[in-house]
């Protein structure tokens, strides 16, 4: 019993000295979760962040949903011969410690029906549900950016 | 190469090594031929990086009429006398597009900043025609630069023009209802004569794209 107070004691203890968020129920940690700035009249924007497992099983995100968005779905754009397609995927696999980047070109949250204009430094609640029932809900925060991630990416 | 030849009392050149001879005639027509063929075929001096961009031979495009988001007519006309980097999207994709039109707007702004901005335009014509009115494409465009064109009009116009550049588009509807585009990705490069003249493909950055469209120019200025 002890041994498992001291665990938890020591990874609180690191999670909070190294500053990023706690991970959810899932053990997932969503690390800078933001929504590309898009045109007024866009019918859909785009959701990024770069999941982290760190739990000791694999985890799978398998949906999102949004008080702000119609209708949320994960896609995955894969250009081939030239041609850019998105791929609907049901699910995203974790594999004990994986991360994996969502970002302009590859995965990303396709967000439909925005219910209202989002200008950058608005922010949107967006709740991931996992393989596991679990249900995390995480603050995108909009920004005007580029072509890629306005900050530097973790690697 | 040593030339046997033995000089006779007459100072006639005889007994010539015919073997030598032909050897030197058909290296004098390989020389001759190469060099000629060097000044009549393009692909000699085209650098490596340029060569899966650019098209074969430049290919000249035929009469359409597309819209712009002010609701004029836009058609070969409009493609003469300046450099088109020309992109086909639709105005609800989520991803691909708006990036693609955020590295455009990085190289119209590099190119600005060294003068040949005015040399060319940046245009977008929509896939989805039938969704893509003028004016929305105006405000979705505008988002990214204000000077961007972005054409919209009949549905076969926008495939036939499509078609005279290579870019391939499909609707896909989903059980929801929902539909997306899937298409060609590639940024085209029309010149100043209204003719195909490359296309940049992914992984798009701008650097690479002002890099190799000041290539392109240099050469495309220098011939005759």
């Amino acid at each position: 019993m002890t041994k498992v107070i001291l665990r938890l004691v020591l990874t609180l203890f690191v999670t909070l000295a190294a500053g990023t968020p706690a991970p959810g129920a899932s053990g997932v940690i969503v690390h800078e979760p933001w929504i590309r700035e898009a045109p007024p009249n866009a019918m859909a924007l785009a959701g990024y962040m770069v999941l982290e497992n760190r739990s000791e099983g694999i985890v799978a995100l398998v949906g999102a949903s949004s008080a702000a968005f119609g209708d949320i779905m994960i896609h995955r754009t894969q250009v081939t011969g030239g041609m850019a397609e998105m791929i609907h995927q049901d699910r995203i696999e974790l594999a004990p410690g994986a991360k994996l980047a969502f970002q302009p070109g590859g995965y990303h949250l396709m967000l439909m029906g925005p219910k209202q204009p989002l200008s950058a430094g608005d922010e949107a609640e967006i709740t991931l549900r996992f393989s596991d029932g679990a249900k995390q809900p995480i603050r995108f925060v909009v920004r005007k950016a580029g072509a890629g991630s306005p900050s530097p990416k973790p690697h | 190469m040593q030339t046997s030849s033995v000089m006779s009392p007459t100072g006639i050149l005889c007994k010539p090594d015919r073997a030598i001879v032909i050897t030197l005639a058909v290296v004098a027509a390989v020389l001759i031929g190469g060099f000629w063929l060097t000044r009549h075929s393009d692909t000699s001096d085209v650098p490596p990086y340029l060569r899966g961009s650019l098209w074969p031979e430049p290919r000249s495009l035929v009469a359409f009429t597309l819209l712009d988001q002010h609701g004029r007519e836009f058609d070969l006309d409009r493609l003469q006398g300046r450099w088109t980097f020309m992109f086909f999207g639709y105005a609800s994709c989520p991803d691909v597009c708006p990036t693609t039109l955020a590295v455009l707007n990085q190289v119209a702004a590099q190119l600005g900043t060294d003068g040949a901005g005015d040399i060319a335009q940046f245009v977008f014509v929509s896939v989805d025609p039938e969704h893509d009115a003028p004016r929305q494409l105006g405000r979705y465009l505008g988002f990214f630069n204000r000077k961007f064109v972005g054409l919209t009009g009949q549905p076969d116009e926008v495939a036939g023009l499509a078609r005279q550049l290579n870019v391939m588009y499909q609707r896909v509807e989903r059980a929801s209802g929902q539909y997306f585009f899937t298409h060609t990705s590639s940024v085209m490069l029309i010149d100043p004569r209204a003719r195909l003249h490359a296309a940049f493909s992914e992984p798009l950055t701008a650097e690479t794209m002002v890099d190799k469209f000041r290539i392109i120019q240099r050469r495309y200025e220098e011939q005759p």
